[in-house]
């Protein structure tokens, strides 16, 4: 039986792998890469052969499993590594303990010796020798300059054979040139000794350079894609070891296996160590992220490390939906229990809070704890999709992403106002997702008539517009790529370029108002790459170069983005909504998404995505998904084995209210109409349109400023925030002019009965017996009621229950 | 059988073995500095224990200054070993471990080091001659032709101390200033050869490295070359040019030597290099006279005045320094290249330099002005000289060379070569030009560029 399986880790988005669960009913046995296409003579494929025990405990077990080749006279088997004999096909066999698995082998002019490529070979040799650490350094060192990351080619092949002629390289006895005697310590070198003479490496340089160092054809292949395996694992105890293997595809079609040449980065040594071969290393308990480094592309694995011999029994845990589904699978492969579901007054304050960014009323409260439906849950959760307060909250998300802020003599109230206004009527229409970001990217004509061309005029600089538009829609932020190569994703200078060229025809002209701007399409403009000045064409990032002739080039754009294949953008739409509610997204932070900064389940992030389509980028459909499943509705207490979880959802994320939220939660618990500068009696804090309008809470607390896509709100911890509560007039003031306590003493209300309900009122719950017992015997002064009252409330007020949602 | 600028690598690593007893699996019997301390140290102290960067004031590189010791008081105490702080570092039993990147000393390097201390440290083997003595008459300083018939080399050797199968760029060229000879820096060696006739004349072998610069002495008697092994050693020789006789070698520097000239009184090599000095050696006993600090990048170029007054330094981020040559003292700055210089070129009072802008600017020495400039080969110019008469001959990056007058009128625009134009020089009416593939061309000046003939490939001539 074959039991290969195909490569999980998918080439356009190089991560997203479905973990193996823990479920394997037997071993099985997996070989990598599943074929082997040996194209000429010195051409290599070596395999890793992986056992997936019944325990969902991966081994590698290339060493002992035993390999044969079918047919001997086709090619030479070494161990784990194939080398080509003779034209023609045949197979590996591999054998474990009963497994079996069996890979096609190609071979194709095996006497072919293909000329050495100073891009395919040479250039990896300093990618894996890490020269370009030291000397890619914007002025070089030591009077010697590559580029970052190996981004430009051409220029390295110019410095090294050809700006110093006569000092890097001796083509006459090309061992004692000063590239090969600096790299193998022959001769004195600040860095050291990088590579052994007469290793791989330095025949690779040495075989270039006694070719006369010639430089490539114009049309050599490129690296297309390069692929890391496996895509994921799960191992048991310290000082266990697993061979990786990357394999590159080109241009041309070929295939070859890189491994050799790779570099290799763990971003948890402590937890996954990885060699220069590929060998990785676990140590102790924990998850790591591996990345394999080629030409200009980085790919990475998820590996699980789990104590050895540890006692871990997985529960009966109810799932609700396939989210359920996908995040269990997750916390079993890290032996995590996940924390039981929260009880009714919690879920019904953490949903008005996630959903509808207001506290639940005292009458809901009570209906809430007291109805006896089994599905009074999932009804709030349309309930709540259903209010303005979703309107609000969702308008405010995306005034953030768009940065919607008056900027002097650019940007003014009116038209600020108008734009807020227009997103809201977006939310509220509910379009979706896709169509909104497509309106923004093709708006023209006047910023007062199409509010969404206020796009274009809140940011004139297309670099700043191409920047931000790729971090606000597609979650990427690809400003490294704009002077070098990503150090730390995929992206490129040609990327950053071709995507930037979407924007390079946007024309901008004053209009009657001087708060009007006209956006057009000026049909001219293009973007250079800074390396040799050339014209970049439009280019999808990540994708293809779309024909954009006599088109606008945002329509074209708009249509790429909005496209439900678009690999990007439902990603990162799924993971906006899913961090709303869940507190930390799948990747975090929500607008870096990059091959080193790796969702914690990939698989996951892929299904709401998928969600997301299928809804028809519909985030209230999406959202009703999440507040149902059980991983939403858990508890924030955790057990013995998920204490330390963060990012993989074995418990609810405790997190503090956003900034606006907190204020009209302050005012509707002290049932006080706010008035905000600028805006009329009773409208809250959540409608402010403008960043810019004055507001020393919000500050404090931290609102997104907007003058940049990744300012958002800030929700950490400050001393002035502590003291601004205690001391400030917003809780003393809300309570003052509210006057609840007084409102409800004056109502015939006993002091006990106003306790209670400024209880429910705050933090959604009766006082607890012991709270009640101790609280009740401050109100032996019925002259003191009030004062005692309001003390309790400003105590609840600034309580951790209250600032918090949980 | 054709000559290429190189030698055969059998030969080269016989020779490299000769020249230094690196690699040995056990300890000599008695060890020294020089025979094998000093290649160790080489290797992996002296990038930064050198006398121009001299960390914590420690100087490996030579006997004198690996005894002296650091700030921090001696670092080898002869006869003690185990209390030796060099030896204490590089083992690794004391901070700082050294060398403080890359690879530790191996076992066995480490163990001859040890030994070394421990025989109370001695400098050389007893047995080894005596180092060459240089032997470099001082000459008279004048402008005009020698007296006499113009000096050629006599009956050299002509046998290559190296032959590859592939050239290397061609670096190194001169002609000579009175006599129809061409010299030519070849693999561990300097190649003479007939400006008329392109026949070889005689090597001069130079082991001590690639020579990166050859340059012939104002009177035309003596042939100089400089340069080494990159990252490793660099070195300046002298050779009277009618006996093929070497009388002086001098430096000692830690990296190719890149830039250097012979004054015309022939008392002093003035050299530089990756170092960023500008180093005058004393051609009589090979003594370090100075060393200017000033160049904040490679030194690329050094040129003297043919009256001897002054010599001008260039560098690899576009300064120009003159000196002048009694003091030692700076003369001027000559600001207007925004990168590298690549060569400089002297006449009494007139300075020209050649830049990786393209352009040739004439320089005023005395006022310290530009007089002249203009774009001489787009991309990139290489290399300028004077001839005796005062033509200007460059060549660059886009395969030309060209002879100029001063006023910036080509006067010969050679066709094209295969490559990058590197060097290119007028000997007589014959231009001599070689490039980035190693490839030299013979132009007659009165030819209109076309080439008759390759040097080096037909020695035989024409």
């Amino acid at each position: 039986m074959n039991r290969r399986r195909l490569s999980p880790a998918s080439l356009s988005t190089g991560l997203l792998v479905l973990l193996p669960s823990l479920l394997q009913a037997a071993p099985l046995l997996e070989v990598f890469p599943t074929d082997a296409h040996l194209r000429h003579k010195l051409d290599r494929q070596s395999f890793v052969v992986r056992v997936i025990q019944d325990n969902g405990i991966h081994l590698d077990v290339t060493n002992e499993a035993k390999l044969t080749l079918e047919d001997a006279s086709k090619a030479v088997l070494d161990k784990n590594v194939v080398t080509p004999k003779a034209e023609g096909a045949t197979r590996l066999k591999v054998e474990w303990k009963g497994l079996s698995a069996v890979v096609p082998v190609a071979v194709e002019k095996p006497d072919l010796e293909p000329p050495v490529s100073f891009k395919l070979d040479v250039m990896p040799v300093f990618m894996k020798a890490e020269c370009n650490r030291c000397h890619g350094a914007a002025r070089g060192q030591d009077g010697f300059k590559l580029s970052l990351w190996g981004f430009d080619p051409d220029t390295d092949y110019f410095r090294i054979t050809r700006e110093f002629p006569g000092r890097r390289v001796n083509l006459a006895v090309p061992e004692e040139s000063l590239l090969l005697t600096k790299s193998d310590g022959e001769a004195a070198h600040t860095g050291g000794k990088k590579f052994e003479k007469g290793s791989p490496l330095y025949h690779t340089m040495l075989r270039w350079l006694k070719a006369g160092a010639p430089e490539d054809a114009k049309d050599i292949a490129k690296v297309q894609g390069v692929e890391l395996m496996p895509g994921s694992l799960v191992m048991e105890g310290p000082g266990q070891t697993f061979r990786m293997n990357v394999r590159a595809t080109f241009t041309d079609g070929s295939t070859r296996d890189v491994t050799s040449t790779a570099l290799f980065l763990s971003n948890n040594e402590g937890t996954a160590k990885v060699g220069a071969d590929g060998t990785l290393t676990t140590g102790a308990r924990g998850e790591a992220f591996v990345t394999a480094r080629y030409g200009e592309f980085t790919v990475g694995t998820q590996v699980i490390v789990l104590p050895k011999d540890l006692k871990f029994e997985w529960p009966k845990v109810e799932e609700r939906n396939e989210i359920d589904k996908l995040v269990n699978t997750k916390l079993r492969n890290l032996r995590m229990t996940p924390s039981e579901l929260c009880d009714d007054l919690t879920f019904l304050r953490r949903a008005y809070i996630d959903l509808t960014g207001t506290l639940p009323s005292l009458e809901r409260v009570v209906a809430f704890r007291d109805s006896k439906d089994p599905a009074k849950r999932e009804k709030l959760v349309d309930e709540l999709l259903k209010q303005p307060g979703f309107v609000d909250l969702w308008t405010l998300k995306w005034a953030d992403l768009l940065q919607v802020r008056t900027i002097q003599n650019q940007a003014y109230n009116k038209t600020i106002q108008l734009y807020y206004n227009w997103i809201r009527d977006q939310i509220l229409a509910d379009v979706p997702l896709n169509e909104l970001a497509a309106k923004l990217l093709t708006a023209s004509g006047s910023n007062m008539e199409n509010p969404a061309a206020n796009f274009y005029s809140l940011e004139l600089d297309p670099i700043r517009v191409t920047e931000d538009a790729a971090q606000a829609m597609l979650g990427i932020r690809i400003q490294c790529a704009q002077c070098h190569n990503h150090p730390f994703d995929r992206w490129t200078m040609s990327d950053y370029r071709g995507f930037m060229a979407f924007f390079m025809q946007v024309g901008r002209k004053q209009g009657e108002d001087p708060r009007e701007k006209i956006i057009f399409n000026a049909a001219g403009g293009e973007a250079k790459h800074p390396v040799g000045d050339k014209v970049v064409p439009p280019k999808f990032p990540g994708a293809e170069e779309p024909d954009v002739k006599g088109k606008d080039r945002r329509e074209v754009l708009a249509k790429w983005l909005a496209d439900p294949q678009n690999p990007w953008f439902a990603k990162h739409m799924a993971n906006l909504v899913w961090a709303q509610l869940m507190g930390v997204g799948i990747v975090s932070p929500v607008d870096d998404i990059r091959i080193s900064n790796p969702a914690s389940n990939p698989a996951l992030l892929d299904y709401l995505a998928k969600r997301m389509v299928e809804h028809n980028f519909d985030i209230r459909k999406l959202a009703k998904d999440i507040c149902t499943s059980a991983a939403y509705q858990r508890s924030t207490r955790s057990n013995e084995t998920n204490e330390l979880d963060t990012r993989n959802y074995a418990k609810a994320t405790i997190r503090r209210m956003r900034a606006e939220v907190l204020l009209d939660a302050i005012a509707d618990a002290s049932d006080n109409s706010a008035k905000h500068v600028g805006m009329s009696q009773g409208m809250r804090a959540v409608e402010i349109a403008d960043a810019k309008r004055t507001n020393y809470f919000l500050t404090t607390f931290g609102r997104s400023t907007r003058d940049n896509v990744c300012a958002r709100d800030e929700v950490s911890p400050t001393l002035s925030q502590a003291l601004h509560l205690l001391t400030g007039d917003t809780v003393e003031g809300n309570i003052r002019t509210g006057n609840l306590v007084g409102k409800l003493l004056s109502s015939g209300k006993k002091p006990a009965e106003v306790m209670s309900e400024l209880y429910l009122r705050a933090i959604g719950r009766s006082p607890t017996q012991e709270e009640s017992n101790s609280l009740e015997a401050l109100f032996s002064d019925p002259e003191q009621s009030k004062a005692t009252l309001e003390d309790i409330q400003w105590a609840l007020l600034n309580s951790k229950e209250f600032l918090f949602n949980h | 059988m054709p000559l290429r600028l190189s030698l055969p690598r059998g030969f080269a690593a016989a020779l490299v073995a000769a020249a230094s007893l690196n690699s040995f699996a056990a300890i000599p019997e008695k060890v020294t500095y020089d025979d094998h301390v000093l290649p160790i140290l080489q290797n992996a102290c002296n990038n930064c224990h050198n006398p121009d960067k001299k960390k914590a004031g420690l100087d490996l590189s030579s006997y004198g200054g690996s005894l002296q010791g650091s700030d921090g008081g001696k670092v080898v105490l002869p006869g003690d070993a185990a209390a030796s702080l060099l030896l204490k570092c590089v083992k690794g039993t004391e901070e700082p471990v050294m060398p403080p990147k890359g690879e530790r000393l191996s076992a066995n390097d480490i163990a001859i080091i040890e030994k070394w201390i421990a025989l109370r440290a001695p400098e050389s083997l007893a047995s080894k001659g005596a180092p060459v003595a240089n032997n470099v008459v001082a000459a008279a300083v004048s402008l005009a032709r020698p007296s006499g018939p113009p000096p050629m080399p006599g009956n050299l050797a002509k046998a290559p101390v190296l032959e590859t199968p592939r050239s290397n760029a061609l670096i190194a060229l001169a002609a000579s200033p009175w006599a129809p000879v061409t010299a030519v820096g070849g693999q561990k060696q300097v190649l003479l050869y007939h400006s008329d006739t392109l026949e070889l004349l005689g090597i001069l072998p130079f082991p001590e490295g690639l020579p990166t610069i050859v340059k012939f002495s104002r009177n035309g008697e003596l042939v100089m070359a400089g340069g080494g092994v990159g990252a490793k050693s660099g070195k300046v020789a002298l050779w009277k040019i009618g006996s093929g006789e070497r009388v002086a070698t001098v430096g000692n520097e830690v990296d190719q030597v890149l830039a250097a000239d012979l004054s015309p009184d022939q008392t002093t090599v003035a050299l530089g290099g990756p170092n960023r000095l500008v180093k005058f050696y004393n051609t009589k006993d090979g003594s370090l006279v100075r060393s200017n600090k000033k160049h904040t990048d490679w030194v690329t170029a050094i040129a003297y005045s043919p009256d001897g007054v002054y010599v001008a330094s260039a560098d690899r981020a576009g300064g120009i320094t003159v000196w002048e040559t009694a003091t030692g003292a700076e003369a001027v700055t000559l600001p207007g290249h925004k990168t590298a210089v690549n060569a400089l070129a002297f006449l009494p009072g007139l300075l020209a330099s050649a830049g990786q802008d393209g352009t040739v600017v004439l320089w005023d020495v005395a006022e310290g002005k530009e007089r002249k400039k203009w774009t001489a080969h787009p991309g990139g110019c290489e290399f300028v000289d004077f001839t005796t008469d005062g033509k200007i001959v460059t060549c660059g990056r886009d395969k030309l060379a060209k002879v100029w007058d001063q006023t910036g009128k080509a006067l010969l625009t050679t066709q094209p070569l295969s490559e990058i134009a590197l060097r290119a020089v007028l000997s007589g009416e014959t231009v001599v030009a070689g490039d980035w593939n190693g490839n030299i061309k013979a132009f007659l000046l009165a030819d209109g560029g076309k080439s008759f003939g390759d040097v080096g490939l037909k020695p035989s001539g024409k």
